[in-house]
């Protein structure tokens, strides 16, 4: 079992510090992680707990496969780089799992859409393996017969969110980052001259170089908080947890189809089967995405939704229980890219939220640039497609929840 | 005549049992006390909560049709020809897939007016109540029989020990009775305007508006105007070193193997915890031929004080005490108060075969720990034993009723939170009531009466007629009053027996979460670093993530961050919020995505 002997977190409010962290996700955390380590003075804010938002209810895959080629795939693999660094370093504790993932197709129309896709991402230095037939089948036997071909990605990864952020946070702590547990950040105060202050629930602290919008999916509601106009808003995801069981697959399965839902923007929901192990034995079967804001009510048509169509994956699923099901919020822009950079308006205040549906994946390479940003440095991965100033160059219609 | 044995195979060795047996039952009345190997650490395990509800006693089952993999062997009938197997605690794979658990239930929508969750008192006399109200009415038990704890009933041929359920029903609930006769197995039986659906549980509930719609894990959906819920408590067992040793059982397990299976659970048991529940299932194990070595009750006398005041004001309650002292004395079964156990050890077969015992204060803090804070005691008795039952009171089950999201409370005298609900036995929710020891722990006649309250409004509520109307309360005044006393000496009870769970027995090394093999360490290691709700529990360390979501280790988790933050275990949340009541097949969760049109 993981050794959780983390140091104890929960300090008093400093008076102040150079940068406040906003949000102990998995973005918060290795923010905070990576910007200690170099001796900065950093203090992480979280209102709830740590991994109280997203980060604990996402799968932990590490993703390069349903990432298109151009900025996003190029974080993602510097990103991927950086855990699998941090894999070796924190041994089985965050169970970091170079899995596999393979991408299925049900027809050949999808099969030559996923192969044109694969070229590409080939292309950007991404490792494919195009399977089919008995190929596919040594690979996934239990993989239902219908599907007409697959890609396997051997770089896709998986790790233990919560585990990861605890790990995080245990860094951060250890080189002197201090961490308020139970502070809301509520506003800036005014009438402070030549300075920045931020107000909590805990009081009020002063802010030397920025306040780092760390908030997942309720990142929207913090930079309207401070002045700010970002377009991030929850998008819900369904996932079942199934028992353990003897052996479906080891790796990450999804329908091709997947990539699409990503970017879908339909006002309803979408369902595309994703089916994986974890090291604990239970299967996670995914993935919905819809705007219904907060509601925390499954809906048993999407969990239907997802049984029947993890069962047409993999049918030896049918007779598989199911344990649980959680709802988790993704937090998503229009565009489904990240908001990583400056506030175009509001000084001292930088986002590093919005990643959608991958923000575990995109995380570490998250908090490099970050840590670029703060020292003047070029980051390994540009970041223009990233500019928070995007959206309020080109204004797109704000993706919000049905009243 | 008796009826021939049923002829089957544990690990390969040929075995026979009485017909109408239970997987559990076969295999502890060939001797076979250890069935499981725990996915992580491999440890054997057995029998624990004997109802279904803590998915301890997995196992595997092969038949002609094909192999199911961990199923709870406490509510699996056994057939003739299984092969029973150690189970490795991992579910199905593709080859592997039985059709149904319940072959004999029909996959298909009932329709009623009132749903009547949980077949014990507070179910039956819902149902009954309904019923004389005008309204039809499906009641639904996950158990196989009806009767629920109280009245649980023996399985056809096997000898159980308990009075049989159609007398009892034919003087209470006479339009139930003939019913009941039919759902003699699992299954569908009924009369007019009732049917019985035994044998599965809810996996899902939902309301809209004037309907509620349940998906039960056989693949039946029951569709109803109004619902009473009244699914009872599970049991509270309180970890000590050694409790996960097979032999190890709640009382409730030994108590229904008796009265189901006729089964008992060990020929030299010690009966230990806390709180009034020890007495009768000492009695009737020992009235059943088994050595009980002592009753033990963490208790001090001083402490059990104002529970001789309360029984002295309950006449009945003090009776009902003495018929099980009498029964104690008369088979020379020692009763001890303040001690407990402070571990069991295992004999040469891995299962249990020593308790020891110490005075409950040395658990309190006072004793001398070693490294891994296990306690060292220098009053220490110990007990030869085969089994050991232990219970420190029962836990309302609240999974359906977060699912509907009733609202909740901590009634006085409680120490977990019940379904809250007013004197005619709503809930907050519109056409939900509920009754019985879900919305607090008061015992069977509390449950009786408030289940006959709750029928009726709930049939109101289905005819748009206000329940309080008309003739009022269908027991009368006195009923009300009835239940007003019987509360209020469940509230005096609850007092007595609420500090009564000794933590400090529990080392680094004990296991808290059974299904998902997590030692206290490790949840101690998580409130060091700062976990503060049983959620984020959960989340750092997998407690409640096993089989039974929580159900056993979740009230442990419970007491053990309340005693770590200082506050009370209803403070810092729990685990009984599951989106899926009961483990369910996933083409089952495929087909039920809704009522249908
Ligand atoms: C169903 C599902 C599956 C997913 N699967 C994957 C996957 O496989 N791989 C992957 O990479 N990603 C996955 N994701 C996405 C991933 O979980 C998120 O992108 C990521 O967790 C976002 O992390 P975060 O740190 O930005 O936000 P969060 O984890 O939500 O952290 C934000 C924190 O900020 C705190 N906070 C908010 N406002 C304030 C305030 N005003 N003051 C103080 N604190 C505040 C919150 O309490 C919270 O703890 C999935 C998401 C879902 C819903
Ligand atoms: S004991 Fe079953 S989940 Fe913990």
């Amino acid at each position: 079992m993981t050794d959780l002997s983390a140091p104890a977190w929960g300090d008093e409010l400093p008076s102040g510090a150079d940068i406040v962290v906003v949000g102990a996700g998995i973005v918060g955390t290795a923010i905070a992680a990576r910007l200690a380590a170099t001796g900065a003075d950093v203090c992480l804010l979280e209102r709830a707990g740590p991994a109280a938002g997203s980060s604990s209810s996402g799968e932990g895959n590490l993703l390069l496969s349903d990432k298109l080629p151009g900025p996003e795939l190029d974080l993602a693999m510097r990103s991927l780089s950086l855990w699998h660094e941090l894999g070796d370093e924190a041994g089985a504790r965050i169970e970091l799992e170079r899995k596999g993932g393979l991408v299925a197709a049900w027809d050949a129309a999808q099969l030559s859409a996923l192969h044109a896709l694969a070229d590409r991402q080939e292309a950007a230095g991404v490792a494919v393996r195009r399977l089919e037939g008995v190929d596919l089948a040594d690979v996934e036997p239990q993989l239902s017969r219908h599907v007409a071909g697959a890609v396997f990605y051997e770089a896709d990864s998986q790790v233990q969110p919560v585990h990861a952020v605890a790990h995080q946070l245990e860094r951060a702590v250890a080189n002197g980052c201090r961490t308020v547990r139970g502070a809301e950040a509520l506003r800036w105060r005014s009438g402070v001259e030549g300075a920045a202050v931020l107000e909590t629930t805990c009081g009020s602290l002063r802010v030397g170089t920025a306040v780092v919008n760390a908030a997942g999916p309720w990142a929207g509601e913090l930079a309207a908080r401070l002045g700010s106009d970002l377009p991030v808003v929850p998008r819900r995801g369904h996932v079942l947890v199934t028992e353990p069981v003897v052996s479906v697959t080891a790796h990450k399965v999804y329908e091709a189809d997947y990539v699409g839902s990503i970017h879908d923007a339909g006002d309803g929901w979408q369902c595309s089967s994703v089916v994986e192990s974890t090291a604990s034995g239970t299967m996670l079967l995914g993935s919905s995405r819809e705007f219904v804001a907060w509601s925390a009510a499954p809906a048993p048509a999407i969990v239907a939704a997802i049984a029947e169509r993890a069962i047409a994956l993999f049918p030896g699923l049918a007779g598989v229980r199911l344990l649980r099901t959680y709802i988790g919020f993704r937090p998503a822009t229009p565009d489904r890219l990240p908001a990583i950079g400056w506030d175009a308006e509001i000084p001292h205040l930088l986002h590093a939220t919005g990643h959608e549906g991958a923000g575990i994946g995109l995380s570490l390479a998250t908090a490099e640039a970050v840590q670029c940003l703060f020292e003047r440095r070029t980051p390994p991965v540009g970041l223009e497609a990233f500019d928070p100033a995007r959206f309020s160059e080109a204004p797109e219609p704000t993706k919000t929840a049905p009243t | 005549m008796t009826p021939p044995d049923l002829a089957f195979t544990f690990d390969g060795r040929p075995l026979a049992a009485r017909p109408g047996a239970s997987v559990a039952s076969a295999l502890l009345a060939n001797g076979i006390r250890t069935w499981r190997h725990t996915r992580t650490l491999g440890e054997g395990r057995g029998l624990l909560c004997g109802i279904g509800s803590c998915f301890d006693c997995l196992v595997d089952v092969r038949t002609d049709t094909g192999t199911e993999r961990a199923v709870r062997a406490c509510v699996t009938s056994l057939q003739g020809g299984d092969a029973v197997s150690t189970s490795e605690s991992m579910g199905a794979s593709r080859t592997e897939v039985r059709a149904a658990v319940h072959a004999g239930m029909p996959a298909g929508v009932l329709r009623a007016d009132v749903l009547v969750v949980g077949g014990g008192p507070a179910g039956l006399a819902a149902a009954e109540g309904a019923i004389e109200g005008g309204v039809s009415v499906v009641l639904v038990d996950n158990a196989a029989r009806l009767g629920g704890q109280l009245m649980r009933q023996p399985s056809s041929d096997s000898g159980g020990s308990c009075p049989p359920l159609s007398p009892w029903l034919a003087a209470r609930h006479p339009r139930l009775a003939a019913a009941a006769e039919l759902a003699g197995a699992p299954g569908l039986a009924g009369a007019p305007g009732l049917t019985i659906a035994t044998g599965a549980g809810i996996w899902q509930l939902r309301a809209g508006k004037h309907c509620v719609v349940a998906w039960l894990e056989d693949g039946l959906m029951v569709e109803a105007t109004a619902v009473v819920l009244a699914p009872g408590a599970t049991e509270l067992v309180a970890p000590f070193p050694g409790w996960e040793l097979p032999g190890v059982v709640t009382a409730g397990a030994a108590q229904s193997l008796l009265k189901a299976h006729g089964q008992l659970i060990g020929r030299r048991v010690l009966v230990s915890g806390s709180g009034p529940f020890l007495f009768p299932v000492a009695a009737g194990l020992a009235d059943a031929g088994a050595k009980v070595v002592a009753v033990v009750e963490a208790l001090p006398a001083r402490g059990l004080a104002p529970m001789v005041a309360a029984l002295a004001r309950h006449r009945d309650k003090a009776t009902e005490a003495a018929t099980y002292a009498v029964a104690l004395v008369r088979r020379g079964v020692p009763v001890r108060t303040g001690l407990m156990v402070a571990r069991c050890e295992a004999g040469p077969d891995g299962a249990v075969s020593r308790a020891v015992v110490v005075p409950t204060g040395e658990a309190g803090g006072e004793g001398r720990r070693d490294a891994g804070r296990a306690l060292v005691s220098d009053r220490a008795r110990v007990y030869d034993v085969d089994a050991v039952c232990t219970s420190f009171g029962f836990v309302p089950r609240l999974e359906l009723a977060r699912q509907l999201g009733v609202a909740e409370e901590v009634r006085p005298g409680q120490t977990f939170a019940g379904i809250r609900c007013d004197e005619g036995q709503a809930t907050s929710l519109a056409g939900v009531f509920a009754a019985g020891e879900v919305t607090g722990i008061a015992g069977g006649e509390v449950a009786a009466l408030g289940g006959a309250v709750a029928g009726a409004a709930a049939a109101a509520y289905c005819l748009g007629r206000d329940p309080r109307g008309g003739e009022g309360d269908p027991r009368g005044a006195p009923a009300g009053r009835r239940v007003l006393r019987a509360r209020r000496f469940a509230e005096r009870v609850g007092l007595v027996y609420r500090t009564a769970v000794p933590l400090g027995v529990i080392g680094d090394g004990t296991v808290v979460c059974r299904c998902e093999d997590v030692r206290a360490g490790t949840v101690r290691a998580a409130l060091d670093a700062g976990a503060a709700s049983s959620r984020e529990v959960r989340n750092a360390t997998r407690c409640g993530m096993g089989y039974c979501q929580g159900r056993t280790c979740g009230p442990v988790v419970q007491l053990l961050l309340a005693e770590a933050l200082r506050t009370t275990p209803a403070a810092v949340g729990d685990l009984q919020k599951r989106p899926v009541a009961t483990p369910v097949r996933l083409e089952l969760v495929a087909r039920g995505a809704g009522p249908p049109a």
